[in-house]
């Protein structure tokens, strides 16, 4: 390493006119920082081709009996709406965060298998483009983004009487999941090593900045949910495509084998895509109050808690198929215990807003209104967990509500308040406060103008994924509202692209610590330099640049602070 | 910078009251919604009981922590000149206080979770000397009703009395489908090779009413319109209603025009093909969930297993098409000129793939295939079978 | 900037040694002494070679090196590996051609990577 020959300079000039060219550039880079921003990007492009299937989706039920679309294109759309978000959007800007922000945070100067990372953006791309092709060829995945057996099955019988899927449709679904799969573990391991091995001196493992820790316990779920995922989705190939039997009672076999299996990924998966958001909203809260986290080693390991009973919830998920009573007794148990770490967090990040000095930037703005909407998700979510009242809302929209408060009003905020908290990090220059401010309205008005009237909606009985409803059950006007608030989401959206560019084109260079933030990422230059720091930090506290930036009063000399 | 904030959060929480207020009052128009807050059976209204529960413990943790953080927000923002706040890290003795409330609240829930559970759960089902047994059977897409005490078999409405314990055996032989009735009970899954069971109880001062009952798994294209209804009869009632379907069918008068229906029922490749009608093409009824207990491709078309419901008494019928229309007699006079216009039967035989795209009878039937004669004897004769 | 830029560029290294220096400073701190032995796992494993440490306590804490030293090179075979299996996959739904293109294809690109030199 410490001696370079002049063979090895040859070839180094070499490679560079390949590299050099703008897109030779980015095809081969290895650089954390680059692939990390192409998650972002590629993810929320993702994000707008997921949104427009909800439009289509809310367009077609904005009125009783639609005829906005068919119902087999309708049946594609929701499918692939579910699909697009969960695997295209959420999970890639969230491994992107972490890609760009946790080797900065941790003071390293690239993840540990860089050619790796280059490996599980591409796969991810790849995949997402594979995954929607399936509408070029009219065949999209059209069996719900769980895809139960055996309506996905391409079965002996299916046919006349019996309607299974004949098409390839669930073909694209099993590989296009695959591939996405096999980009998540690569990401997970890359950041299991990197989280693992690379930390500054000094950054012991209860220093490491909170978003970092959720990005550990976000990879350890997916390299242990993920395989029961793919598990399942190379039998149902299997049962396609080579004549098994897996899912098929007829022939020996058992539908709900496909049940547990994808729940046992599909619950943690769940978790997966909201703990990386709490990590989020753990750093920009104490930022824009001015404090450090409240109580960081209970918001850290109850995001480990977390992490472990989500593998123990699965079956929450299938209270109507007739489990045996002591069966659903004990998830119900299992799903009460694994709301009390998330509730611990919620009154731990109100505690940090307490006694602090707040200041409204548009990152906090997000931040704030995770914790308002999370927490309607959180309750709703308890509600699914009463099992006998489970019985009754379960597969209607009382569930889209909930899901949607939790991704959306959780998640899609987290990712929209790291967003603006950490542009300045990936361009230099910070977003138009105005317009985030109108963004962020739009959005918190938007959401419970959709989400909120789903809860009566279940109430009221309506069944989920259905593509039409009749006009005389009585869910005409608050269908007509949820379509009204997508639409304003849509329009919130296009106010957040208009900053974007705006923001890149006209705005002046921002300094690099425009919050006057606490972790290292922002002890750098802005975007940062290919080797992220020049002198590798040394770390003493949990705020290392706080304590660089206030000495007099930093943490490590602090009898408050445990460091 | 930060009045703007504020009067637009106030600006926001009055938009947000309006909006729960107005969803609340939208929400009480939809009587006819198949709610599960009109209960009217004791299953229901247990489940619904934990409704109330969970939202009145919702709603004090509701207001209890978006008020501390609205508080907070308010009692904490920057103002000029506000001193950099302590450097708090953390509080052992609050973290403990609210680890343990939210722990006992959910515990209370817990408690009230399965203290349900066990009321409602397939154990639970009372004795009952006169208890009716129904096999409900999923198909792509509409529901089928057998009743193996009385060999009757009938689709899209299933006829209950009132204040009986009704045993429900949940039966596919294609994919999965979810058993719910809102008023009466929830749901639970028809899997294919799983004996699944429910049962419920109609409350007995409801005679004469129906209860919209739905599909709640996606079961592929047409889940949407799998719908079926409950009609609570009366006891005596009921044994009517059984008594009357355990007849064979109605034959038509020779040379009538629904003599002439009859004949093109029961043409080779016609109706016949997939439906059956006890006294004319059928012996008896049959339990689909018993002779069409695999899915051997062999079994699911011809007599032993038809593909679609059996109409022996079609006339009786309150649904048709699985439930997405109403059989209205009164519309269907074959000699009405607009027939074709009115009466539900005639414009889902001239049509069926365009109610309800997707369906098997689709496949068989394409658009204008049958003749508006051969529709208009098709009603006749159908609609005649009471 | 470009490539050349980036070359001119020396930033400061530590290597495991200097590492391990940088404990011997921070020790030497009263204030920070918990600090440092709570910390610095990774180095930590090396410290059981007592002789070597205090050798090493006395060379400079780190040394200027090029970027490209201590950075990866691009390559472009993580993505050709990804579109083989992509490939694969559109070749499973289309045309079994396509299939055994991408499989091929990931023979070489796999080899291609192993035998890149870093």
């Amino acid at each position: 390493m410490a001696t370079s020959t002049i063979g090895e300079n040859v070839t180094a000039v070499r490679r560079r006119s390949f590299s050099e060219s703008y897109i030779g550039e980015w095809l081969t880079t290895v650089d954390h920082k680059k692939i990390g921003l192409m998650y972002i990007v590629t993810g929320f492009f993702f994000f707008l081709v997921g949104g427009m299937e909800a439009l289509l989706i809310r367009a077609q039920l904005a009125r009783p009996n639609g005829q906005v679309l068919d119902p087999n294109t309708y049946n594609e759309v929701f499918t692939m709406h579910g699909t697009t978000m969960i695997f295209l959007f959420v999970i890639p800007v969230l491994a992107g965060f972490g890609n760009y922000i946790v080797p900065l945070m941790i003071g390293a100067r690239d993840m540990a298998f860089p050619r790796m990372n280059a490996f599980g953006y591409w796969v991810m791309l790849f995949g997402g483009v594979f995954l929607q092709s399936s509408f070029l060829v009219g065949q999209a995945p059209n069996g719900g983004w769980f895809m139960y057996a055996p309506l996905s099955e391409m079965a002996a019988g299916c046919g006349h009487g019996f309607q299974c899927t004949t098409g390839m449709n669930a073909d694209f679904w099993i590989l296009g999941t695959t591939l996405l799969g096999i980009s998540s573990i690569s990401g997970s391991l890359n950041f299991v090593v990197t989280i693992f091995r690379l930390r500054a001196p000094g950054m012991s493992i209860n220093r490491m900045p909170l978003f970092s820790w959720m990005i550990l316990v976000m990879s350890f779920l997916l390299l242990f949910a993920l395989p029961s995922l793919t598990v399942a989705s190379v039998l149902l190939l299997l049962d396609r495509h080579a004549g098994t039997h897996f899912y098929q009672y007829a022939n020996g076999g058992d539908p709900l084998l496909w049940q547990h299996l994808f729940w046992s990924f599909g619950h943690p998966e769940v978790y997966i895509l909201i703990l990386p958001a709490f990590g989020i909203i753990s750093e920009v809260l104490p930022v824009f109050s001015r404090k450090p986290i409240f109580g960081y080693t209970f918001i850290a390991w109850s995001g480990v808690a977390i992490g472990f009973l989500s593998f123990t919830v699965w079956a929450h998920h299938m209270f109507a198929v007739g489990l045996p009573a002591i069966a659903q007794a004990f998830f119900a148990t299992s799903t009460t215990l694994i709301a009390i770490p998330t509730a611990v967090k919620i009154f731990n990040w109100i505690a940090t807003v307490v006694g602090g000095k707040i200041s409204f930037k548009v990152p906090m703005l997000f931040a704030l209104g995770f914790i308002a909407m999370f927490l309607i998700g959180g309750l709703n979510g308890a509600a699914l967990a009463v099992v006998p009242f489970d019985y009754q809302i379960t597969d209607s929209y009382f569930v889209v509500a909930h899901i949607h408060y939790v991704l959306f009003g959780g998640t899609a905020l987290g990712i929209f308040a790291g967003l603006y908290y950490w542009f300045p990090k990936f361009s230099g220059k910070v977003l138009n406060e105005r317009l985030g401010q109108v963004h962020f309205w739009l959005t918190l008005i938007g959401l419970n103008l959709t989400f909120f009237p789903m809860h009566l909606l279940g109430i009221l009985g309506m069944p989920r994924r259905v593509y039409t409803f009749p006009d005389s059950l009585g869910w005409n006007e608050l269908n007509l509202l949820a379509s009204i608030g997508a639409f304003i989401i849509g329009i919130s959206v296009l106010v957040f692209l208009w900053n974007v560019v705006t923001t890149l084109k006209n705005a002046e260079k921002a300094s690099t610590d425009p919050w006057d933030a606490f972790t290292l990422e922002w002890d750098t230059s802005s975007p940062p330099k290919k080797y992220n720091f020049l002198e590798i930090p040394i770390v003493r506290s949990r705020r290392p640049f706080y304590d660089k930036k206030y000495p007099e009063n930093a943490d490590w000399k602090s009898p408050l602070s445990v460091h | 910078m930060r009045m703007p904030v504020f009067r637009r959060t106030k600006r926001w929480l009055v938009l947000l009251s309006c909006l729960l207020l107005s969803s609340i009052i939208l929400a009480a128009c939809g009587e006819n919604s198949p709610s599960i807050l009109n209960t009217a059976g004791p299953v229901a209204s247990n489940e619904t009981f934990l409704f109330w529960v969970i939202l009145i413990i919702s709603s004090i943790v509701f207001v209890a922590v978006e008020g501390a953080l609205v508080f907070s927000i308010v009692r904490y923002r920057e103002r000029p000149g506000t001193p950099n706040p302590r450097q708090v890290h953390g509080n052992l003795t609050l973290e403990i206080l609210w680890t343990a409330i939210p722990t006992l609240a959910l515990f209370v829930v817990l408690f009230f979770t399965i203290r349900g559970l066990v009321q409602v759960s397939p154990d639970a089902e009372p004795a009952d000397a006169n208890k009716v047994t129904v096999t409900a059977i999923g198909h792509q897409w509409w529901w089928e009703f057998h009743y193996p005490q009385y060999n009757v078999t009938t689709a899209d409405t299933l006829h209950v009395p009132a204040g009986t314990v009704i045993h429900v055996n949940l039966f596919t032989n294609n994919v999965i489908h979810s058993f719910w009735v809102p008023a009466l009970t929830g749901k639970t899954d028809l899997i294919p090779g799983h004996n699944n069971t429910k049962w419920f109880i109609a409350n007995s001062d409801d005679v004469g009413k129906t209860y919209t009952g739905l599909c709640a798994e996606y079961c592929g294209t047409q889940h949407a319109n799998m719908r079926f209804e409950v009609q609570v009869d009366s006891t005596d009632g009921f044994q009517t209603w059984i008594t009357s379907q355990k007849q064979q069918a109605v034959a038509p008068a020779a040379g009538s025009l629904a003599a002439q229906g009859e004949d093109i029922f029961k043409g080779a490749g016609a109706c016949s093909g997939c439906h059956g009608i006890v006294g004319v093409n059928a012996q008896n009824f049959v339990d689909t969930s018993v002779v069409c207990n695999d899915s051997d491709p062999a079994h699911l078309s011809g007599q032993d297993c038809p593909v679609g419901p059996n109409l022996t008494h079609f006339g009786s019928r309150h649904l048709i098409a699985g439930g997405v229309l109403v059989n209205n007699k009164d519309q269907c006079d074959p000699n009405d000129p607009n027939l074709m216009q009115d009466c539900n039967l005639a414009k889902w035989l001239y049509d069926p793939g365009s109610i309800k795209p997707g369906n098997d009878m689709a496949s068989s039937i394409a658009k204008g295939q049958l003749t508006n004669d051969q529709i208009k004897a098709l009603v006749a004769y159908l609609e005649s079978l009471n | 900037m470009s490539q050349e830029q980036q070359d001119q560029e020396q930033i400061q290294v530590q290597d495991a040694a200097a590492e391990e220096e940088e404990e011997g400073r921070a020790a030497s701190l009263p204030a920070s002494s918990n600090a440092s032995t709570a910390a610095n796992t990774p180095a930590s494993e090396q410290t059981e070679d007592e002789p070597r440490v205090l050798k090493k306590r006395v060379k400079r804490k780190g040394r200027l090196v090029n970027v490209d030293e201590v950075l990866p090179r691009p390559s472009f075979w993580p993505v050709v590996l990804a579109l083989a299996l992509a490939l694969f996959c559109f070749g499973f739904i289309w045309n079994k051609y396509v299939l055994f293109l991408g499989l091929a294809l990931f023979v070489v690109a796999a080899i291609g990577w192993v035998l890149e030199r870093r």
